[in-house]
């Protein structure tokens, strides 16, 4: 099936009622979850799965989705007008955009984000929708050996790219593995680690993990965090950019769609990368650097575009390969999973409509939101009012009883409040959560391709460097695990080195 | 953070030496026929060396400022009060119902945020009465009773 023929498929999928009615509920909580600080799109997916049951496969994937990038859009509402990002992906919009509003032109700075973000979210889909179907066609080639690499290396990734240190991200990776062992084996059907319990039997369910890493960890995290914080007092008119606001932002909304649509494809990339990047990019290229930090709307624009397109991007490896590359993208991958779907490239040949429907749903999506952040941005503005001491408890309330609802099962309570405690360490301590929530969804996948690469090969494991797409793939993943160390032991090497050579006073 | 980060990595070597160790309870199999414990005992092992990879890394680094020193620990006593509060939760929740101990759970979080006395229980009642509803009569999941019955 072609682009467009796909395209149209999609539009008569998404543009249905209920869908129509799905993909609303999915922007509208996306935006509210993007605006509200301290709850991400991976804890509000990770909150909404269980609701999700009962509803059709598509029109909850176009739902959750619909979150993911819906969030993007609302994280610059709360960067601009506090200081504070709704979502970490807007983190890099606080630097301008709050100066923006500083100088009266709020306005102006959260028009140009829903622009931007619509601009580059269409862009996002556009790629998603003319580079899916090939790259789905190209990974039907691809055995057990490729889907071991392709998890190596996307674990690998998200550990590099995402947290602070490399051994910190890896040790969290090796975790979510030994945690996604729990259960049945499913090649000798062997209990593993299940004590007795049968609703370990069935492994560790992802949604308690994804809830109390995301959910409870970040209200525990918050405990100590100021409970008031001050919305800036000024003007919402003039949403409308000038001439001049376009002309300056037109080259880093270009720029930022493009960096972040491939940034977004890469496992680990994800948003919040891509926004740095450009923001980087853009100070870089600009003839005024000095002028970033001070209210520049450039540094508002290129790093808007940039999560908006990577949000986007990020879809490309899940519905391509079926590889999440994001903690986000982890929860769509476990919510098309409890729907009896196989996330991976024969999605597109055995479930065209949901596929196609959800693409046609993002650019019903992304309309949908340039109108609600535009208007309706003041009434977003006044949830930013509800107090956090409140608002904290009901998070809690929704991890419990939505782990319960999952299984109805006390033993998911327990996982959740387990996983609640390890998510307060992992932020208290700086390790991330991001690669122990993906091992645990890839470990299976792994699992599996390394034992059949290894039963078809019969013991080779030289099978894994054999073919070439495996073969660059680890090597890749052994480039970017033994980049740090080298680094490190060379710095270590060069400190001691100067320690011996004592500075000649004159 | 030095302390902290050799701290993290004894307790993550402990954690892979006792997976390991369970795992190599598990059938190993052969490389030819991989068995059920072949995986945990490989990522148990992986997890072992990041470990000890942390500790050495966090012994040789550089000496840092106190202010680096501290990780950002930031109203612990409050967040200790609220594990307690949820390991609590589970422990009743069989026993006192979904609904005596939800709205229990979440009076609790609001007065260790200092709420007033009547956002307490105004909330924490409307909460657990709304969600009991969504939940337990929409869709129809069964939420633990408890002794009284509901």
């Amino acid at each position: 099936m072609g682009a467009l023929e796909g395209l149209w498929l999609g539009l008569t999928v998404a543009l249905s009622p209920v869908n129509l009615a799905y993909c609303f509920l999915g922007v509208v909580l996306g935006t509210a979850v993007g605006v509200l600080p301290g709850l991400g799109p991976a804890a509000a997916i990770a909150l909404l799965l269980p609701a999700t049951y009962a509803m059709p496969p598509t029109a909850a994937i176009i739902m959750l989705a619909g979150i993911y990038y819906g969030a993007m859009y609302g994280g610059s509402t709360t960067s601009i007008l506090m200081n504070v990002p709704g979502e970490a992906a807007s983190v890099v919009t606080c630097i301008d955009g709050y100066q923006m509003a500083r100088q009266g032109r709020a306005g102006a700075a959260l028009g140009m984000s829903a622009f931007a973000s619509f601009i580059a979210g269409t862009f996002g889909v556009l790629g998603l929708m003319l580079i899916g179907p090939p790259l789905a066609r190209f990974a039907l080639r691809f055995g057990p050996p490729e889907y071991f690499a392709l998890t190596v290396v996307g674990l690998t990734l998200v550990s590099y790219l995402g947290g602070t240190s490399m051994l910190k991200g890896l040790s969290m990776a090796a975790l979510g593995l030994l945690v996604g062992s729990v259960g049945i084996d499913p090649i000798s059907g062997y209990q593993r680690f299940t004590y007795g319990l049968l609703t370990l039997s069935e492994g560790i369910s992802f949604v308690p993990v994804a809830m109390g890493l995301f959910g409870v960890g970040e209200v525990l995290a918050s405990a100590g965090e100021p409970a008031k914080r001050e919305i800036l007092k000024t003007r919402l008119s003039g949403l409308l950019p000038t001439r001049d606001d376009w002309a300056r932002a037109g080259g880093p909304l270009a720029r930022g769609s493009l960096l972040g649509f491939l940034i977004g494809t890469l496992p680990g990339g994800g948003a919040i990368i891509a926004s740095f990047a450009s923001y980087a990019v853009e100070k870089r290229v600009s003839r005024h650097p000095e002028k970033f930090g001070t209210g520049a709307i450039e540094g508002v624009a290129g790093p808007e575009a940039a999560n908006n397109s990577a949000a986007t991007g990020a879809f490309v490896p899940l519905f391509t390969l079926g590889l999440p590359s994001n903690a986000a993208t982890a929860m769509i991958f476990a919510a098309l999973l409890l729907h009896g779907l196989r996330p991976g490239p024969l999605l597109f040949t055995e479930s065209p409509a949901l596929i196609w429907g959800v693409i046609a749903s993002m650019y019903i999506g992304n309309v949908m939101l340039l109108v609600l952040n535009l208007p309706l941005i003041g009434l977003f503005v006044q949830m930013l009012r509800v107090p956090y001491p409140i608002l904290a408890p009901l998070i809690i309330l929704f991890c419990l009883v939505g782990a319960y609802s999952v299984n109805n099962s006390l033993v998911d309570v327990w996982i959740l409040i387990g996983f609640g405690i390890l998510g307060y360490f992992i932020r208290r301590l700086h390790f991330d959560a991001a690669p122990l929530i993906l091992a645990l969804i890839l470990g299976p996948i792994m699992e599996n391709s390394l034992r059949q690469s290894l039963m078809a090969s019969r013991g080779d494991f030289s099978v894994f460097f054999a073919r070439p797409i495996s073969a660059a793939l680890l090597v890749l993943a052994c480039v970017l695990v033994l980049l740090p160390a080298l680094r490190w032991a060379v710095a270590l090497w060069a400190r001691q080195v100067a320690g011996g050579i004592r500075p000649v006073v004159p | 953070m030095k302390t902290w980060d050799r701290l993290s990595g004894a307790v993550l070597l402990l954690v892979a030496v006792a997976w390991g160790y369970e795992s190599s309870r598990l059938p190993l199999g052969q490389p030819s026929l991989p068995g059920p414990g072949f995986q945990p005992s490989w990522a148990a092992g992986v997890l072992g060396l990041l470990a000890l990879a942390l500790i050495l890394e966090a012994t040789l680094r550089r000496s840092e400022s106190a202010e680096a020193q501290r990780p950002r620990w930031a109203g612990e006593g409050k967040a200790l009060a609220m594990m307690g509060c949820l390991i609590a939760y589970a422990l009743a929740l069989n026993a006192a119902g979904y609904l005596l101990a939800t709205g229990g759970v979440l009076a609790a979080f609001l007065l260790l945020e200092r709420q007033r006395w009547p956002v307490v229980v105004g909330v924490a009642l409307v909460s657990a009465l709304a969600s009991y509803w969504l939940f337990a009569v929409w869709l129809q999941v069964p939420l633990p009773r408890g002794l009284l019955g509901w």
